[in-house]
């Protein structure tokens, strides 16, 4: 039931990937991104994190894809122009990543496979979540803010009206 | 736990400065009148020369403090120190352009921010804070580059955006996956985890290093990763070209001495070969396309490019058999420093040459110089030869510290093409001069010096000869900074 | 059973449609998604080696991550609009002006 369940949403992952990356029209390519976080979303349910699996769908599906669609229809980018054919860069980037993808793939089969460990029914909850958070992460979780307050920051800065006599 | 937390904010004291000063200034700049946000640029300049104190004493006192996910030795306020000078020199260049002036008050605290995550790089002992303080000055950086909204600088900034996004990815991935090896992101843990390790978490651990190479050889433009370099440089403001060509390359340098003090003992990957060969592309392919550049900020881009190949060459040579060599480091730390100063110098001299809200970019404009500012055109050329690393100048002192490393390493092939590549950068560095002194003015007259850039220009220039003349102390420092090197 | 190995290849996957697309498409809105894909491989192999080795910590670094990604997309949109508003394109061919 459980591997069933696991090739379903892998699916659900690699196939909205390759739209993301292949679909012509940006608005469509946005729209696969979410279905394909969507899927690595109910992955991590599955990998018993459901903390993470939650704030995937809040921070990713809710705030993430919002902001990338509300951007989409305000630029409105001349979508329906097809990918025209591959440069040889394009090309070239298929070419170095999906080596990329067979050498790791090819190494990682022949790992042993270790079953998965026993975990207490604590494990990935909100609670133990906010205690790591609080305690041995506390310095990154602080850091973390300035983060924010400099993209904040960002965004407000390069909204506003131009400069006097900046915009050439 | 109040001890802990006291341990931990006396660690991160240069850092929570940085920060507190910002946020004051952006509390500040709220309810200040536009016209009046310039007079930000003092408060700014305060906060950095009272962190530099602060750095500069805990440095004294020498004893690493630990506490939490932070270290404090003096690696990292070794680097501090570069970080701070160059943020603070390319600070005094932008009081002049439109950034310092018409929209001063953001300009000011972002810069403040960007300088708070690089010092947070050098504090990391832990791979993910390292990674949020890496973003952390890089989002101010790409903030500051596009500041000026023009075509261009939004050009630049959209283009360092993301080709830094794409780093990050690489980077985020390459720790992923030594978490996976070893259970922890913390290098103290790493070492140890990792110097038992065999088989399927040694590999794992090599690839995430592989990963986090190409990561941060994207952030100091090594060849095959720079192309994004150029353009950046040339549209970004020029201060803020400054900071990038030097605080923000030191910042990635930090982050590959720790790297390599972390993994090379016990990863087994041929190291000096790789950043061998990291170097050898980075200089050459620097020096060679500089060499047809009219444009002197992409000239001094590809200079810069250059020159953090030279840095590698310092780094390749710090592993011989496994083991660190700390002289290398230590040269690699003066040479960010010497480098750090003369480019910024040059800098300050576009920054004097363009008029207010235009820049002065050909360098064929720089004719006639010598006519009309012969001090200025002095110190131009001043800076050109240190750059090429000339006699008697810092640059030179820089270059022959990480050769002098280089060779005690036994490399003695790198040394070779990095002295032919100096040869070579001497071709486009000494057009600027000859331009400067021997071609015919096209009438382009030059806008009254203020005494903020007159002091930048003087600064740096009397800090290339006497350094380059007295190096003894500074290097001492820096050798001091990598003694017993270990996590 | 399912295995440290299938989620890994899904991550390893994932992370090389994301550099696949990164490399071959010129859309700056694709290329920001892109760089998404690979982060969210990175937060699965976090989450996965967390989970076979019964360490609590991946969901604390896998929510740092989302929160890094969120600063990022805010700051790389502000400056893809600002470049729409100069150039009327987000194509990053299209855009240059600097060459050499």
């Amino acid at each position: 039931m459980q591997l069933f369940f696991f090739y379903l949403f892998s699916l659900i992952t690699l196939s909205g990937a390759v739209l993301v990356v292949a679909h012509p029209n940006t608005l469509s390519s946005a729209m696969s991104l979410i279905v394909s976080l969507f899927g690595v979303a109910c992955l991590f349910v599955l990998l018993a994190a459901p903390f993470v699996a939650t704030m995937q769908l809040l921070l990713y599906a809710g705030a993430i894809m919002v902001l990338f669609i509300f951007v989409i229809m305000l630029l409105n980018p001349s979508t329906n122009r097809l990918v025209k054919r591959l440069s040889f860069g394009g090309l070239l980037g298929i070419l170095i990543s999906s080596y990329l993808a067979v050498i790791l793939v090819l190494r990682v089969v022949s790992f042993n496979k270790p079953e998965e460990v026993a975990i207490s029914s604590d494990y990935g909850s909100l609670r133990e979540v906010g205690q790591l958070l609080f305690s041995t992460y506390l310095v990154p979780f602080e850091v973390t803010s300035l983060l924010l307050l400099v993209a904040i920051i960002g965004a407000v800065v390069l909204g506003r009206q131009s400069l006097p006599g900046g915009r050439s | 736990m109040t001890i802990l937390f006291l341990a931990m904010a006396k660690a991160l004291a240069p850092f929570l400065a940085l920060v507190l000063s910002g946020l004051l200034l952006l509390i500040v700049t709220a309810f200040l009148p536009k016209e009046k946000t310039r007079l930000l640029f003092y408060p700014t300049l305060l906060a950095l020369a009272g962190t530099t104190i602060l750095v500069a004493t805990n440095w004294v006192d020498g004893f690493p403090l630990e506490g939490g996910m932070v270290i404090s030795d003096r690696i990292a306020y070794g680097f501090d120190l570069v970080f701070l000078l160059s943020v603070f020199l390319s600070t005094i260049l932008s009081r002049e352009t439109e950034e310092g002036n018409a929209h001063g008050g953001e300009y000011y605290v972002l810069t403040l921010f960007a300088t708070a995550g690089m010092v947070l790089m050098a504090h990391s002992r832990d791979l993910l804070l390292l990674f949020i303080a890496l973003e952390i000055m890089s989002l101010s950086a790409y903030i500051l580059t596009s500041y000026r909204q023009s075509a261009k600088g939004a050009e630049a900034g959209m283009k360092y955006f993301v080709m830094g996004a794409f780093a990050s990815g690489f980077l985020l991935y390459g720790i992923a996956l030594i978490y996976g090896a070893t259970g922890s992101t913390d290098f103290s843990v790493i070492t140890q985890a990792g110097a038992g390790a065999t088989g399927n978490s040694l590999w794992l651990i090599r690839i995430g290093v592989a990963l986090l190479l190409i990561g941060f050889g994207f952030k100091i433009a090594a060849v095959p990763f720079h192309f994004w370099a150029p353009d950046v440089y040339e549209g970004a403001p020029t201060p803020v070209t400054a900071l990038m060509a030097s605080g923000v390359k030191a910042a990635g340098f930090v982050a590959l001495v720790r790297l390599v003090i972390a993994f090379a003992p016990f990863t087994a990957l041929p190291w000096v070969k790789i950043l061998s060969v990291l170097a050898f592309l980075t200089m050459t392919i620097g020096n060679l396309i500089a060499l047809k550049q009219t444009n002197i900020k992409r000239m001094l881009a590809y200079s810069s490019i250059a020159h953090a190949g030279y840095a590698l060459v310092g780094l390749a040579a710090s592993i011989k058999n496994g083991q660190i060599q700390e002289e290398a480091l230590a040269a690699v730390l003066f040479y960010m420093f010497a480098y750090s100063l003369m480019t910024i110098g040059a800098f300050a001299i576009v920054v004097a040459m363009g008029r207010k809200g235009d820049e002065v970019d050909e360098i064929g404009d720089y004719a006639g110089l010598s006519e009309h500012h012969p001090a200025l055109a002095a110190a131009m050329a001043l800076f050109m030869i240190s750059l090429t690393g000339i006699p008697p100048t810092l640059g030179f002192i820089g270059k022959f510290y990480l050769l002098r490393a280089a060779v005690s390493s036994g490399l003695i092939g790198l040394t070779v093409v990095a002295v032919l590549n100096s040869v070579i950068s001497a071709f486009y560095y000494l057009s600027v001069v000859m331009v400067i002194y021997f071609q015919k003015e096209k009438g382009y007259r030059l806008p009254q010096l203020s005494y903020t850039l007159l002091f930048a220009v003087s600064f740096t220039a009397m800090a290339v000869i006497y350094l380059g003349l007295f190096p003894e102390e500074l290097f001492q420092v820096a050798k001091q900074s990598f003694q017993a090197v270990v996590f | 059973m399912i295995s440290l190995v299938h989620y890994l290849i899904v991550s390893i996957l994932l992370f090389c449609i994301g550099v696949a697309g990164f490399l071959c498409r010129r859309n700056a809105l694709v290329l920001f998604m892109s760089v998404e894909l690979m982060l969210n491989a990175a937060n699965l192999a976090f989450i996965t080696f967390a989970r076979f080795q019964g360490n609590p910590s991946g969901s604390v670094i896998a929510f740092f991550v989302m929160v890094v990604a969120a600063a990022e997309v805010a700051v790389g949109l502000a400056i893809l609009v600002l470049v729409f508003k100069n150039r009327s394109s987000v194509d990053v061919n299209e855009i240059s002006l600097m060459k050499g």
